[in-house]
């Protein structure tokens, strides 16, 4: 059913399109209008996309044509499509952050530093994408999976780990309060970055948590998020051909942490990990078994430090258009308003003793990063609201967030990265968690899995979609003519 | 919650939500917000205060671990 190549301008990898568009070898308006005909064609079947600006990213891309042949590139992301999730100002665009309480939302004045970073690097921004509603949920309606259109994209960043996946974009942006770029990105078969707290501005960013959020890309490979990265935090490190990834990973030593994310976990995705392992061994890594008890709090402590701190920041929403925000996030968020600040405090104190015992595993047992499945089961269907593990049930956002707040309780750098599928075909995905401002070495560990493992030529792009758009009469869409 | 539970979580939340000037929540929500408000704290926010001797708290702007 798959009738995509990979040569079709919109199915190249980022930092390939982006060679050939700096070389003039592949003009950025045919990468652009490739994908943005791909997001149209997907764009029924997946709802990923809050807006399109068609009109204004091809006169981007012309532009870019035309200041190429002029001067050279603007950047190491001359002509790059880029989606943006919908807490992100943008300007020209309003930032509705999926709520209808910000439907009347004004025109953004002036970029997020990070999409000004993005457009200042030569991206060009297509569209803005779904958000689960604030950014405060795992779901992301009404936008569907790729690789199974009944079941959710994930959340918050659904929109944006969707729109990927379908090839409507070749970069994203996302945000991670409690997994938000990681779960989507599992969820999806994409990679996303969570990265150390505070790497990345959150200047023109809608908030949920001030002390938990963080600003991550997300795309298709390791090498293409990362140079997304790199331009976001401004760091020289990452070159523009991508990161340096090592052959293989002798001398690496990688922890496994068995509590919190085996406490109840779809079989599927142990076997996902136990095939990880298995494949991180033979490439040289050392695996060594690491405690961390103080994890049985963590989730605890995410939701007693998310709640007070999200109410605070929507008082005045509360207080002038409540009745406009979804039951499920008005419900929590005024939880948010009557919760003491005994818990507070005690989840603030309770993510100190946390980043303290990774810190000690880390340096006991000389690891470079741990790795854990990023969530404990593929993809829920849109109406599930619980997993039921070894026979015992589990609200899907509690499930989810589990294995992935840990890590933004420390403000570790996390890559979250495909791995296998279930047996239903769902992508399930690893996460590796660094050293704080690790991410360099952090990005050749997972590069050096990912080209190991070659997921994304193994199971690229979702067969589902692509019988979707067969079903719906859409003609193959290969526009390597275009280029 | 339920039962006694139940009825006494939502009053707390309709009483705190008064107190606190906040619009009225109406019966059903009250339930749901007493119920979620209930949650956490039987969770207290984390780990038990024997165990949180020494720890201050996280500070937010500083991830308090470097390379």
């Amino acid at each position: 059913v798959d009738t995509v190549s990979a040569d079709a301008p919109w199915a190249r990898e980022l930092v390939e399109a982006a060679r050939l568009i700096r070389a003039g070898d592949l003009p950025a308006r045919a990468v652009v209008e490739a994908t943005l005909d791909r997001l149209e064609a997907v764009e029924p079947h997946v709802r990923a996309f809050t807006l399109v600006d068609r009109d204004g990213a091809l006169a981007a891309a012309a532009e870019l044509d035309r200041s190429l042949a002029a001067g050279g590139p603007r950047g190491p992301l001359h002509g790059v499509p880029v989606a943006v999730k919908d807490i992100f100002d943008v300007a020209g665009m309003p930032t509705r952050c999926g709520s209808d309480a910000c439907a009347d939302a004004a025109a953004a004045d002036r970029d997020s530093d990070v999409v000004g970073r993005l457009r200042a690097a030569g991206a060009v921004v297509v569209g803005k994408t779904a958000t689960h509603e604030l950014a405060c949920g795992v779901y992301t309606p009404p936008t569907r999976n790729p690789w199974d259109l009944e079941r959710s994209a994930g959340g918050s960043s659904g929109g944006s780990a969707a729109a990927l996946a379908a090839g409507a974009a070749m970069g994203a942006l996302g945000s991670d309060t409690g997994g938000s770029v990681r779960i989507p990105a599992a969820l999806c078969g994409v990679v996303g970055i969570k990265p150390t707290y505070d790497l990345v501005s959150r200047r023109g960013v809608a908030t949920l948590s001030w002390s938990l959020d963080h600003v991550g890309p997300l795309a298709r490979t390791v090498a293409d998020a990362a140079l997304l990265l790199a331009v976001m935090a401004g760091a020289p490190a990452i070159t523009e051909d991508g990161p340096r990834v090592a052959d293989g990973l002798a001398g690496r030593r990688i922890g496994v942490v068995r509590e919190a994310f085996f406490d109840g976990i779809d079989p599927d995705v142990v076997i996902v990990f136990d095939q990880a392992c298995a494949l991180l061994a033979d490439l040289g890594a050392d695996l060594i078994e690491v405690s961390v008890p103080e994890l049985a709090f963590a989730s605890a402590a995410e939701y007693a430090i998310i709640l007070p701190e999200a109410a605070a920041y929507h008082e005045r929403l509360l207080a002038e258009r409540a009745e406009r925000v979804g039951d499920e996030v008005r419900d929590l968020l005024e939880a948010g308003r009557l919760l003491p600040a005994g818990a507070y405090v005690r989840a603030q104190r309770t993510r100190a003793a946390l980043k303290a015992a990774f810190r000690d595993a880390y340096d006991r047992a000389d690891l470079d990063a741990v790795v854990a499945p990023t969530v404990p089961a593929p993809a829920q269907h849109m109406d599930q609201a619980s997993f039921w593990f070894d026979g015992g049930e589990e609200a899907v956002a509690s499930a989810f967030v589990r294995t992935t707040a840990p890590f933004n309780l420390t403000g570790q750098p996390v890559v979250a990265l495909p791995a296998g599928v279930s047996a239903a075909g769902l992508p399930v995905g690893i996460q590796l968690a660094g050293r704080p401002f690790g991410e360099a070495s952090l990005i050749g560990l997972a590069g050096a899995f990912e080209r190991a493992r070659a997921w994304v030529a193994e199971h690229g792009p979702p067969r589902a979609l692509a019988a979707a758009l067969q079903e719906a009469g859409a003609a193959p869409v290969d526009s390597t003519a275009e280029a | 919650v339920s039962g006694a539970a139940a009825d006494a979580g939502t009053t707390l939340a309709a009483v705190l939500s008064r107190a606190l000037g906040l619009p009225p929540l109406d019966p059903a929500r009250a339930a749901r917000v007493a119920a979620i408000v209930r949650a956490q704290l039987e969770h207290g926010g984390g780990m038990p205060a024997e165990r949180l001797r020494d720890a201050e708290p996280a500070g937010s702007f500083d991830p308090g671990w470097t390379p």
